[in-house]
């Protein structure tokens, strides 16, 4: 019997994490406490935000990282997410792959990569102001539901990153369920650099 | 005119076995050569850097071959697998093929038929551990 309850827990957690991925989480307490204590992570101010309409993260977290480095010249939020997501945006997969995301990046004019990350380099690249942009695994391995956020900022004291994710500004993921997620994409990382703004990015 | 054709047949094979000797005699000297070492190593380099571009260019092969499968097995066309391969950098197609979870889309949703599917088996399988049974009547 004890076996049979703990498959059932495992049941549930296993449902609870497969669908409780886009569910908001305060997170202005953590932000407060990397502003009051700098020195434990860093925060960048000011990363646009574009709230993901369904299936639409790809589109949303390219075009914040796109106008945080002051890409696209005059258009409207409205409109470079409307160009975005009919360059990434793939209706018969219902989402966007990175190839394309690397693509449109390049396309735009931008240096863009990539590549295997870790929490050392994420710390890193927000220290010196980069937004990063993960592809993380909200479901199973076995059902995979990928999902993109670009993120903010970290406090190693609360033991968190901060990022924009589908409807949530700075949405807050614990180190533990952030290493969750991102190790079943193996850490898959996008870096996007260049752009009008990027020297005012490195502080 | 036997002994004349034995006589002129003999002539003959000692003019040849003269000839014979005298050729092998002559030291072959044009076919054995000392190589310089500065051509030796130069040799070796070169040959080092085909083998090196050659194992990159398998290398990209066969990385190509993983992601395009992969890319096929999504559902993307013949057409849009090319365009994205020769979209990708050395690097990127490493990535990739290297980590093909990274390959799967990024929608955020879970769909909704594969939702269903996932509760429905779920839920049977708690049911069976529970030894209950749903009997419609």
């Amino acid at each position: 019997m004890p076996l049979k309850r703990a498959v059932l827990a495992l049941l549930f957690v296993s449902l609870a994490g497969l669908f409780s991925g886009c569910a908001p989480v305060g997170s202005v307490g953590v932000v407060e406490s990397i502003r009051a204590t700098p020195e434990s992570g860093a925060y960048i101010e000011g990363v646009p935000f574009f709230p993901d309409r369904s299936q639409m993260c790809g589109p949303a977290v390219l075009a914040s990282v796109v106008r945080f480095l002051g890409g696209t010249g005059g258009a409207t939020d409205a409109r470079l997410f409307e160009d975005i997501s009919r360059a990434v945006y793939r209706e018969k997969l219902k989402g966007a792959l990175l190839p394309d995301m690397l693509a449109y990046a390049r396309a735009a004019g931008f240096n863009a990569e990539v590549y295997v990350g870790s929490f050392e380099d994420l710390k890193q690249r927000l220290k010196s102001g980069r937004p990063l942009i993960l592809f993380i695994n909200l479901g199973l391995d076995i059902y995979p539901v990928g999902h993109y956020i670009v993120v903010t900022g970290y406090s190693d004291a609360e033991q968190a990153v901060v990022a924009h994710s589908g409807l949530d500004r700075d949405r807050v993921y614990g180190y533990t369920e952030l290493e969750s997620a991102w190790r079943k994409t193996g850490y898959s990382t996008l870096l996007v650099t260049g752009g009008p703004l990027s020297d005012s990015v490195d502080r | 005119m036997n002994w004349v054709k034995s006589w002129y047949f003999k002539q003959i094979a000692i003019v040849l076995a003269l000839a014979v000797l005298c050729i092998g005699a002559v030291p072959a000297r044009s076919l054995a050569y000392m190589v310089g070492a500065e051509l030796v190593s130069g040799t070796d380099t070169e040959i080092s850097n085909d083998r090196a571009q050659d194992l990159e260019t398998v290398q990209r092969t066969l990385e190509s071959k993983i992601v395009a499968k992969r890319l096929s097995d999504l559902g993307l066309s013949t057409d849009e697998v090319t365009e994205r391969l020769e979209s990708l950098t050395d690097a990127d197609l490493h990535h990739f093929a290297s980590q093909l979870e990274s390959l799967n889309p990024g929608g955020g949703l879970v769909s909704g038929i594969g939702a269903i599917l996932i509760i429905l088996l779920l839920v049977l399988v708690a049911l069976k551990m529970t030894d209950r049974k749903i009997i419609i009547k």
